[in-house]
């Protein structure tokens, strides 16, 4: 039970005094895509391997979060050097500790190999996966185990928070937050120093905070691998906020569809408890605060801030008209702040180290970094975390390997339901809140999806529409009944049912919905399909005038007579994009 | 107040309000359909969205509240675009082919509606045609087509619940009903179910209305905006060719409703916002029945006289003549009078007078358990104590703590508790206190359950607990308090507690409450102010002394405050009705004239029967005379209320058959027994008489509420502080109170004269019997 | 689950209206889904009319009204698992079983359901029988996960 801030740094000095270091370790990632590939099972041939071979006490075997390369898990990570090994089976495993832990060899097959020119790259760190990020936030995402907070503070963790409670104060947190430039992660890029500053204006008895863990963007996922991989890094973050701010009361609000990270923040927020960083007089300090968990329900809605608090006050997830804002009134009608994982994953750092040194990252209006999934066609989907400013291009071809199946890029669709496409023209932008929706799209929460020319723009503009009727709370007209009309047109055209007039009522429809609608789901929902009819206009022409698919994906189409049935020979459309 | 610009326009708002309030104060036309007054802001329907100068993108003018210099712009043709659109979207989800039809003139023209088609495909169908608020923002709008492909939900119409049909295939979502019930009423029967577009209006598995805490008060089909909920009544008979006002006589709030005629026949009747004491407010009762209660083919419409054994039509003279001749063969005092407490006031005036002075009988009321409202008179009036009774029906809702004692409010006062629920919705603490469950324990602080025939020692806990708590500095001064402590230091706690099924937490706990919540009321069924030896009643006072709050007792009966005030300057109101069967059966009494309800009249019955009443009751088949008298529909008169106002009603429609006013009856017999001081002419004239005789109802002869104000009976506005003596405790006597009817049709909140309505109207009945279901099942 | 395993469940949990979701969860992690006896008690737990409780269950997809068969199915819907040939994926599963998301096979065996995103972008299709996460699923696969289930007890 920590009751002095000094104590922190004793802790660590303890821990690294009371840890052996053994000569070798097999760093396992176990995160979300790790389990979903078989990682368990690398676990368990490990186990048997080491205790058969009477390994343990030579050979350390860790069990992490996400190290970023989804596209190779299960992978394992030995260290001191740094070997990565990636797509690992169970049988592998008895070579790797009798070749690389026992012999200290590379086993080449096992190891990355840049698919264009063959060379292999043995250590993590020169992979060119993760050579162009800047992993400020997961690179100790290697050296936490999420059920150890012991790994945490051995990481520095809660220094941080030890030099806010006692060494600023409250004001000049705000302060530091909003001299860092950090920026809202979830989608909205709302200044975080400003928006805590006005929830910590309003008179009120009660505050409260809010961590938004739902994450409902379709594609994205590095909100859950934050919670799986380093959750004490949001709750830190999520005290020091609150202490900022004036709240007693802290909510975590985490989508179901992720129970791992309802799991790990349940795990890391107990254990915080018990060593007093959680409660009452945190560190010995006046300032009392406590985290609930609330788990979603499967509605993508509760994303949005309204929303959200009604989901948890327990009432239909229905969103309401702002203002008021939730700064202003929130939870049962009192100050609430929201931001989002990555957003209070970040406060930490800056706390730490300074808003000059974090000002540094980033371009003048978005500091900093940010987590990106690279998901879709792309070669070496993952979650990359890279400054702000970073090309697209260099995200797409040099961190990401270019397009899967040696393909050509076609578009990456940014923000989610919210957001838009960027063909190839874009390429050289640098992403940034700002040039994003200049762009015509948005940063959202951080999804990039790319696209490659087997994915039809129509259907995806159909999937996106399927997905807002889905996920619609159904309170307001335009969004209700607007986008289910969008979407029955969007539906005859992928049938060959199109007519030329439905370009026109999918903009004047998608325009006015999102003008009309009561909150961002509606108000951005159109997006993504006017962002089609701008930069692929001619597939929607294709699809309308000669009944063609030509990514061969509208499966009433290609059933008309005089289709190219998909994967055998396909007319290039004019104006494609390389 | 805030000034704002719409339009230009100097606009002054009260603060609070907002945008589309204020616009619709000055008349300035913004349209909406989700909105209500009443009812929290939505926001879904999009149609008021307005633009803010210097503010981007639009917001809906119902969520705005008013800001001091706001400038408001109305009208652009990009928001007139847009609500086109939305309204477009709407009505591609609700059948619009006739609001588009080129014919739609013509079609007027010729063609009347067809009410009562179970599903309609287009207005022409619709029972709303031609009041439907969709239809008035379609024509506003000037919308002509629907550029979009239509889409029909496809339900089955849902008409399994009595009066009202509920077809949501014409449903906009506007979810004005569920906030009615929810935020008015406080029944939430119905809500919105599922999400996105398969969300609709519903109940908890698509149960019907009365199984999911429906109380049938026709709130949600007065907000509708549409034809999807939409009362029977209207079907098949098209729209009322004109409409009245009338005070309903089915219980003592007296809501003003309007009522809708047809060709001089009553077709519905509904609440109007505005309207004092039930603003825009009704029960089942006075939604839905009234038709039923005025047109019942059980009415009594020409006198009858038995002759040979057989009942047979006479004239009024014969009838009259036979009375008059039969009461005079009787022995002074051998006459049982039993009076309405539902008659008009002027009724009940002249019936005291007739009886007093003519038949030199006390009257007896026909209640037949305790009158609230009369025991609680009874006891303090002995003490030479007058309480202060008036209590304006609004003021509950600015109350810090309420008491309701003995009564289901929900049910016996539904415009009571719409207001106890706005107090509790602000803070108030509600504590409630029945013999059975009811829906108001989930609303209460505290629910208490207590042992019938402990109500008595319960106040004393209570009182003697609170007296303990408080410096006796405070209340020594109040005449009575060394009695009081004295007495109540008598009552013994703990054991005493128990047996009366209470805990010392409860009485800590409502004690704490009646002491700090401010101001408190105290609202009093006859459990607990009917009890024979009136301690409850005593103790009841002495609470009231000790925080400073107000006793009202619920009369429940439309009159019964103007029957305590007619008669508060006799001694005694006299006999009960359970007296008089007894004499009956002992012999004691002659002849019977019942105007009101009577207990169904067994082997020995008096020599002479004369029932007057508006229906041919049981009671009626074995009378001598029948003289029919009229509903209050078909006179004009006055009621005075639980507020103690004095309403006046005017006629709804022609007398049906013979039937005539009970006053004039009352007035020819006393003619035929030899009288000249019954010559009333008209209910003014005794109203006239009533405010120079009776001192506390000097009001009763203002002019109609529209062109006056309306009246209240006059009293003594301080009442003596003063801590009464308690008496003897005991007495175990059970009283069936409203709450605990054991069957139902015997339950006398659902009366009218001489019909029983849940025997009369199927749709009552079954809802009282799915209370009294429900109330049993939670019981145990 | 009986009355009074029901009541012994909801004892020790809060009785506010914000502890909906939370009791929700753990009757259907018990039962599979929620009964009508369950909507009553938690109602009555709540202090809240049934349709109130009813409103807000079904406003969200999580919450099952009727029981599920005995094998889970669950279909990622997500945009990049749908790029990278999920509608194929998904078209197959719904052949294979012969249902509707949201549907049961006619002996109960198994339930079909759909969910926006379950976090394994990069390596879609994802499918989830029995909590176990597949990964890169081709329309190949779909009849020998079906099968390896109906073997498994």
């Amino acid at each position: 039970m920590l009751t002095h801030p000094s104590q922190i740094i004793a802790w660590k000095a303890r821990i690294l005094e009371e840890r052996p270091a053994p000569k070798k370790t097999a760093v396992v990632s176990n995160g979300i895509c790790g389990r979903a590939s078989g990682s368990l099972g690398i676990i368990a041939a490990l186990n048997r391997e080491l205790d058969r071979r009477g390994l343990r006490d030579t050979v350390g075997l860790e069990v992490t979060g996400c190290h970023g390369f989804c596209e190779l898990e299960p992978n394992i990570v030995i260290l001191p050097e740094g070997i990565y090994y990636g797509r690992v089976k169970p049988e592998d495993i008895p070579s790797i500790i009798e070749t690389t832990i026992l012999k200290n060899k590379v086993i080449d097959r096992l190891v990355y190999a840049d698919p264009k020119t063959g060379r292999r790259y043995a250590l993590q760190k020169d992979i060119p996966f993760y050579r162009k990020q800047m992993r400020l936030l997961t690179e100790d995402n290697l050296r936490i185990d999420p059920d150890r907070i012991e790994d945490y503070i051995l990481a520095d963790g809660y220094q941080a928070l030890a030099k806010a409670l006692f060494d600023m104060t409250a004001e000049e947190v705000i302060r530091e937050v909003d001299a860092a430039g950090l920026r809202g992660r979830g989608g909205a890029g709302f200044p975080t120093g400003k928006k805590w500053q006005f929830c910590r204006k309003e008179i009120a008895d009660r505050r409260y905070i809010i961590c938004n863990a739902d994450e409902g963007n379709p594609g994205t996922y590095m909100d859950r691998s934050i919670l799986v991989a380093n959750p004490h890094s949001v709750i830190e973050g999520m005290i020091i906020g609150a202490y900022a701010i004036g709240a007693a009361e802290g909510y975590i609000y985490v989508r179901m569809e992720a129970p791992q990270a309802v799991r790990q923040v349940t795990i890391a927020r107990d254990q915080a408890r018990k060593c007093g960083l959680l409660g009452r007089s945190i560190l010995g300090s006046e300032f009392h605060f406590d985290i609930q968990i609330v788990e979603g329900a499967g509605a993508f809605v509760c994303g949005e801030e309204t929303s959200l608090m009604a989901s948890i006050e327990g009432r239909r997830a229905v969103s309401r008209q702002r203002p008021p804002f939730p700064a202003q009134s929130g939870l049962w009608g009192q100050p609430t702040n929201i931001n989002n994982v990555e957003t209070w994953a970040n406060v930490p750092l800056i706390v730490k180290r300074g808003a000059e040194w974090y000002s540094l990252i980033g371009t003048p209006k978005s500091k900093g970094t940010k987590i990106f999934s690279l998901v879709g066609k792309i070669r070496h989907g993952g979650q990359v975390e890279v400054p702000m400013g970073i090309k697209l291009r260099e995200i797409i071809y040099d961190i990401g390997g270019g397009i899967k199946d040696g393909k050509k890029f076609k578009a990456v669709q940014t923000g989610g339901p919210a957001g838009g496409f960027l063909p190839a023209e874009f390429l050289d932008l640098a992403i940034d809140y700002d040039n994003l929706v200049q762009a015509g799209s948005t940063m959202g929460s951080g999804g990039m999806i790319v696209v490659d020319e087997t994915t039809c723009m129509v259907d995806l503009a159909r999937h996106y529409m399927h997905f807002t009727q889905e996920e619609s709370c159904g309170k307001c007209v335009p969004c209700r009944v607007g986008t289910r009309q969008m979407h029955e047109i969007l539906v005859r055209i992928t049938r060959g049912e199109g007519e030329e007039e439905d370009l026109a009522r999918l903009q004047e429809l998608g325009e006015s919905i999102m003008v009309a609608s009561l909150c961002g789901l509606g108000q951005t929902a159109p997006n993504p399909v006017l962002s089609t009819l701008r930069h692929f206009r001619e597939e929607y022409f294709e699809h309308i005038r000669h009944r063609k698919c030509a990514a061969g994906v509208c499966r009433e189409l290609l059933s008309l007579p005089g289709q190219d049935s998909p994967r055998t020979g396909r007319k290039t459309n004019k104006g494609q994009h390389d | 107040m805030i000034k704002l610009k719409i339009d230009g326009r100097e606009i002054a708002a009260e603060p609070g309000a907002t945008v589309l309030e204020a616009a619709q104060a000055y008349g300035i036309y913004i349209p909406n359909l989700c909105a209500a007054k009443g009812l929290t802001s939505y926001g879904g329907c999009r149609l008021c969205l307005i633009e803010i100068k210097g503010r981007r993108g639009y917001v809906p003018a119902c969520c705005t509240p008013v800001e001091e210099n706001l400038e408001i712009i109305t009208e652009t043709p990009q928001l007139r675009e847009l609500r086109r659109l939305t309204l477009e979207l709407i009505l591609s989800e609700h059948p619009h082919a006739c609001l588009i039809c080129s014919e739609k003139e013509n079609c007027e023209d010729h063609k009347s509606t067809i009410r009562k088609v179970v599903e309609p495909t287009g207005c022409v169908l619709c029972p709303e045609n031609g009041q439907c608020r969709l239809q008035e923002v379609v024509e506003e709008l000037k919308v002509e087509g629907v550029r979009f492909p239509a889409s029909y939900r496809n339900f089955e119409v849902l008409r399994e619940d009595p009066f009202f049909d509920r077809n949501y295939n014409i449903c906009i979502l506007c979810a004005r009903c569920v906030r009615v019930c929810a935020e008015v009423r406080g029944a939430s029967a119905v809500t919105v179910v599922f999400r996105g577009p398969q969300a609709i209006i519903g109940t908890a598995l698509d149960r019907p209305l009365l199984d999911s805490g429906c109380q049938l008060c026709g709130a949600c089909v007065d907000v509708c905006p549409t034809g999807a909920l939409t009362e029977r009544a209207l079907k098949g008979e098209g729209l009322p060719d004109e409409t009245r006002s009338t005070i309903c006589p089915l219980c003592s709030v007296g809501c003003t409703l309007e009522v809708g005629l047809r060709k001089g026949r009553i077709l519905n009747s509904y609440p109007k916002n505005g309207h004092p004491v039930n603003e825009g407010q009704a029960c089942v009762k006075g939604r839905f029945v009234l038709r039923d209660v005025v047109h019942s083919p059980k009415r009594a419409l020409r006198p009858m006289l038995r002759r040979h054994g057989e009942l047979a039509e006479v004239s009024w003279d014969e009838a009259l003549d036979a009375v008059a001749q039969g009461l005079k063969a009787h022995p002074e005092g051998g006459t049982a009078f039993v009076v309405s407490s539902q008659m008009t006031l002027e009724d009940q005036y002249v019936a005291g007078r007739f009886t007093r002075s003519v038949l030199n009988v006390e009257p007896v009321l026909d209640s037949p358990g305790p009158s609230p409202l009369l025991a609680f008179r009874k006891v303090l009036q002995e003490e030479g104590i007058s309480s202060p009774l008036n209590l304006e029906v609004a003021s509950l809702s600015e109350a810090g703590f309420i008491l309701v004692a003995g009564a289901d409010l929900t049910r016996s006062h539904p415009i009571l508790w719409v207001n106890v629920l706005k107090a509790i919705q602000k803070g108030a603490k509600l504590v409630a206190w029945n013999q059975g469950p009811s829906p108001l324990d989930r609303w209460a602080a505290l629910s208490l359950r207590t042992e019938p025939g402990y109500e008595a020692a319960v106040l004393g806990y209570l009182g003697r607990w609170l007296l303990e708590r408080r410096p006796k500095e405070q209340l020594a001064s109040i005449p009575g308090y060394d009695e009081l402590k004295a007495s109540l230091e008598l009552v013994s706690p703990a054991g005493g507690i128990s047996a009366a099924g209470l805990t010392m937490e409860e009485v800590q706990s409502v004690g704490t409450l009646l002491d700090e919540a401010r101001p408190g009321v105290l609202l009093c069924g006859s459990e607990l102010l009917g009890r024979p030896d009136a301690g409850a009643v005593r103790m009841l006072w002495n609470l009231a002394q000790l925080v400073g709050t107000k006793v009202i007792p619920l009369a429940a009966k439309n009159n019964e405050r103007g029957i305590a005030e007619l008669w508060s300057s006799e001694a005694a109101n006299g006999l009960s009705v359970d007296q008089v069967a007894q004499g009956i059966g002992k012999g004691r009494f002659k002849s019977l004239y019942l105007t009101g309800i009577f207990p169904l009249l067994g082997e020995s019955r008096p020599e002479l029967l004369i029932v007057q009443d508006c229906y041919r009751t049981a009671n009626g088949q074995l009378a001598d005379v029948i003289l029919p008298a009229l509903t209050w529909a078909e006179t004009e008169g006055t009621f005075i209320n639980v507020e103690g106002r004095i309403q006046k009603f005017k006629r709804l429609l022609d007398p049906l058959g013979e039937a005539k006013p009970d006053w004039w009856i009352f007035c020819r017999l006393a003619e035929k027994m030899g009288r000249k001081d019954f010559a009333f002419q008209s209910p003014m004239e005794i109203a006239e008489e009533i405010s120079r005789t009776v001192p506390a109802l000097r009001e009763a002869s203002l002019p109609h509420p529209k062109k006056g104000r309306p009246g209240f009976v006059l009293e003594d506005k301080k009442s003596t502080t003063r801590f009464l003596p308690l008496g003897r405790p005991g007495g175990t006597a059970r009283i069936d109170s409203d709450l605990a009817a054991a069957e139902v049709g015997l339950s006398t909140l659902d009366t009218y004269r001489g019909l029983n309505l849940c025997e009369e109207i199927k749709g009552l009945r079954r809802l009282r019997e799915k209370s009294q279901l429900r109330d049993r099942k939670l019981k145990g | 689950m009986t009355g009074v395993e029901m009541d012994d469940l909801l004892r020790g949990l809060g009785r506010e209206l914000k502890d909906l979701t939370g009791i929700l969860h753990k009757i259907q992690a018990e039962c599979g889904h929620i009964s009508p006896q369950a909507i009553r008690r938690v109602a009555e737990h709540l202090n809240i009319t049934e349709n109130e409780l009813y409103g807000v269950l079904t406003f969200y997809k999580a919450f099952r009204l009727r029981p599920r068969g005995k094998h889970l199915v669950t279909v990622c819907q997500g945009t990049s698992c749908h790029v990278r040939g999920g509608a194929g994926v998904f078209d197959e599963m719904k052949k294979e079983l012969g249902v509707e998301p949201g549907g049961t096979t006619p002996d109960r065996m198994f339930s079909l359901e759909t969910v926006n995103c379950l976090g394994c972008c990069a390596i879609g299709p994802t499918v989830v029988i029995d909590g176990t996460y597949h990964s890169r699923v081709s329309i190949e696969e779909v009849d020998s996960l079906v099968a390896e289930c109906r073997k498994r007890k």
